[in-house]
């Protein structure tokens, strides 16, 4: 199924995401926080060497103060010279409580007065009770290219303080001189370390500010064990450090992150493809629920389907007895039920209704407008007047009672079933074609009015159309035209044209049957047609015999020739059959002087009266003997009537003004 | 209406054609009566009838009836299709073997 996949490959997408993000999240924030330590671990390192310098300053002073009594007077520089060497310093400051120095073993520096700069005033602080002033390496007071820290001291009775002066190189080469596995011992995190480069001075810092140590790289190394180590390297007091803390330290955090995450997400994906599957099962069983369901809608819409057929006529061999037309009629719903219909019923004896309609839409709510449409139009035109104003009425009935905004065309004809003479209107429905006995194929384009259930106040005019004996009116709907093949052509009206030009004795059937060839099993709109033929005049012949056997071969004979050659030779002898069992009963059992035959016939039926003055009698009353019991149980008699009966397709008997009359209609 | 007699031993075949209304009933009860002086084992070929009366059709029963009785068989072997209705509307085509 493609949504599972996409789902599956959505997961493993989002899940490969995260655990990008966190590894590269993670690095950048343990390599943030190396950075971070090492660069402090370096601040300390510098800070840790400082305080000891200043302790041993500070001692160093007290060795000094001692040794000029441990108050504050004019020492010569010969003196002081001496001390500095013994004790290895550099510059030794006497200087008195009001800041001039009274004592150095530098001589510009003798009588210089303390409070005149700032660096130096600064030391005046010890004679304000402060134990210690120390400053960081710089240059010289009296000799800028040397670099020295100075820390003061005051001297005990507070009469003055001393000065003293460390040379950094004098500090190198002390460092130098410490065991590089001192500095091994001091730990950066829990596994990290310093490490001493460059024990040959080289790179002797000649200007103070870098004493404090720059960074000179930051990047990995591969340690001892090719373990790999985040390493700082910086310059302190003229030797070169490194500061190096083992990357897989630090990287643990970001580990412990990933695998939290990779096992996170793993359950994570797991429900969601539990779910899934859930899921998936669930709108499988919600599929076949709305199969079954579709299934049961199918089976009430084929119920509706057979109660909307069968509200519709049945055109095949309607009205056996007018013998001036022939209808065929029929509809094909694109859904089981549709929003065509045709219609035809008449109105009075001498006239038909033939309809044609479309509702817009398919489905129920096209087929439930239909049937209103329906009998809203049977209504307004059975009820007399002319056939516009039926045309009319309707209309406004149905424009008032449509809430879905439904609309339908319409082709309504009446028929003179006595002259062939049509009145029709056209309510925005597709031009019918009237195909004359010639094979000319006319399209009746006369306008009489738009579609109903739209415009309450719409007019509709009637045009009127003549037949003459064999032509044939076509009606239809836009199903038949607008027919689609595979290749998305439509049928047409040029195909349409084609298929009626050529003769056919079933309209209806060959372009039904034309368009269902053309478009295969596709049908996407309804499809309805009625086709009316005007037979014209039956012919007629009437002759009067005289009631006597002798007589039932010659009105056979009449009857035989009447008919002709019309219709299907098998049907014929049925219906002559019929006639002459008819003939016999009367000449045997009447008692009339004389019967009269009246033949009426056309291409496709024909009528057969047969009067007589004679005792009234029914024989359609006669019952029917029982053709199943044995032979010889069979009473004889009887066979005539039955044969009569089930040989003609209706045998009606009236008995009107002391004259019994027989019809036996046969189509043919 | 036309009737051709051929005579095969102790069967007859009658080879009925035309048109055997009410008014020909006579003359083919006449045949028939003519033939059954000979044989009590009958065969119609109705093939050409264009169809048969009522009373015709009792003459065949009845004469089904004797020649049964008589130890002999009635039998329609062919019939046109108008024919062939009057037999089957009335029952009468298992009757005759139709």
């Amino acid at each position: 199924m493609k949504s599972t996949r996409v789902i599956v490959w959505a997961s493993l997408g989002l899940y490969a995401l995260a655990l990008t993000t966190t590894w590269i999240i993670g690095t950048h924030e343990a390599e943030r926080k190396t950075r971070h330590l090492l660069r402090q671990s370096q601040r300390l390192f510098g800070d840790v060497l400082g305080d000891s310098i200043d302790t041993t300053l500070y001692y160093l002073s007290a060795i000094v103060m001692d040794s000029l009594g441990n108050t504050c007077h004019p020492v010569s520089e010969e003196e002081l010279n001496e001390l500095a060497e013994k004790i290895h310093l550099d510059e030794i400051n006497v200087v008195d409580a009001t800041g001039k120095s009274v004592g150095s073993n530098i001589p510009s520096v003798l009588g210089v007065d303390f409070t005149a700069l700032p660096e130096t005033a600064e030391f005046l602080e010890t004679l304000r009770g402060k134990n210690l002033v120390s400053q960081p390496f710089r240059p010289g007071a009296a000799n800028p290219e040397m670099i020295c820290r100075y820390v003061g001291v005051a001297f005990p009775d507070r009469s003055g303080f001393v000065q003293l002066g460390f040379n950094i190189s004098r500090y190198s080469l002390s460092l130098s001189s410490i065991d590089p596995s001192e500095f091994l011992r001091w730990k950066i995190g829990e596994t990290g370390h310093f490490d001493i480069v460059d024990l040959d001075g080289d790179s002797r810092p000649d200007r103070a500010d870098n004493w404090t140590g720059r960074e000179v790289d930051y990047q990995l190394v591969l340690g001892p064990n090719h373990e790999s180590f985040y390493c700082r390297e910086f310059v302190h007091a003229g030797l070169k450090f490194k500061a190096l803390v083992s990357k897989r330290e630090f990287h643990s955090q970001r580990d412990q992150m990933f695998w939290a995450t990779a096992l996170g997400g793993l359950l994570v994906l797991g429900l969601l493809i539990y779910f899934f599957i859930r899921l998936v099962h669930s709108s499988e069983k919600l599929q076949a629920f709305y199969k079954a369901e579709d299934e049961r809608r199918g089976r009430d819409l084929s119920v509706a389907r057979t109660v909307q057929m069968s509200a519709l006529p049945t055109a095949t061999r309607a009205y056996p007895t007018k013998f001036t037309i022939s209808l065929a009629a029929k509809t094909i719903p694109a859904r089981e039920v549709g929003g065509d219909f045709y219609d035809f019923y008449l109105l009075g004896e001498d006239h038909l209704v033939v309809l044609v309609a479309d509702v817009a839409g398919k489905g129920i709510p096209a087929a439930l407008f239909m049937m209103n449409a329906r009998s809203v139009l049977r209504a307004t035109i059975q009820s007399g007047g002319d056939l516009a104003s039926a045309i009319q009425e309707a209309n406004r009935r149905l424009c008032g009672d449509n809430e879905a905004q439904l609309f339908v065309t319409a082709w309504v004809g009446i028929v003179d079933l006595r002259g062939g003479v049509i009145e029709y209107v056209n309510a925005g429905h597709n031009r019918p074609y009237v195909r004359r006995a010639s094979g000319l194929v006319e399209k009746l384009s006369a306008k009489c009015g738009t579609f109903l259930a739209m415009f309450p106040e719409a007019n509709y005019v009637s045009r009127s159309l003549k037949l003459e004996t064999g032509d044939e009116l076509f009606l239809y709907t836009d199903g038949i035209t607008e027919a689609m093949n595979s290749a998305r052509q439509t049928f047409g009206v040029k195909r349409l044209e084609n298929v009626l030009a050529r003769p056919s004795s079933d309209f209806c059937e060959t372009v039904l049957r034309a368009v269902e060839h053309f478009s295969g099993n596709e049908q996407s709109d309804d499809r309805t047609i009625l086709t009316l033929r005007w037979n014209g005049k039956p012919s007629l012949s009437e002759k009067e015999f005289p009631c006597e056997v002798a007589a039932l071969e010659d009105a056979v004979s009449f009857v035989r020739t009447a008919l002709g050659e019309k219709g299907d030779r098998r049907r014929r002898s049925r219906l002559l059959n019929a006639v002459d069992e008819s003939l016999s009963n009367i000449v045997n059992y009447s008692g009339a002087s004389s019967f009269k035959l009246t033949v009426k016939s056309t291409d496709t039926r024909a009528l057969v009266k047969i009067e007589d003055q004679g005792r009234a009698y029914d024989p359609l009353k006669h019952i029917d003997p029982n053709v199943s019991i044995p032979l010889e149980e069979r009473p004889i008699g009887g066979l005539g009537i039955l044969m009569v009966r089930k040989l003609v397709d209706y045998a009606i008997y009236r008995h009107v003004r002391d004259t019994n009359e027989l019809s036996l209609f046969q189509w043919l | 209406m036309t009737i051709k007699t051929n005579m095969n031993g102790d069967e007859a075949q009658l080879i009925v054609s035309g048109c055997l209304d009410t008014a020909a009933t006579v003359e083919f009860n006449a045949a028939v009566d003519a033939t059954e002086k000979m044989v009590h084992r009958f065969v119609f070929d109705l093939s050409d009838l264009e169809f048969i009366a009522s009373s015709a059709l009792r003459t065949l029963v009845a004469l089904k009836k004797r020649s049964v009785a008589a130890g002999g068989d009635v039998r329609v072997t062919a019939a046109s299709e108008a024919v062939r209705d009057v037999f089957d509307v009335t029952g009468l085509d298992t009757v005759f073997g139709l």
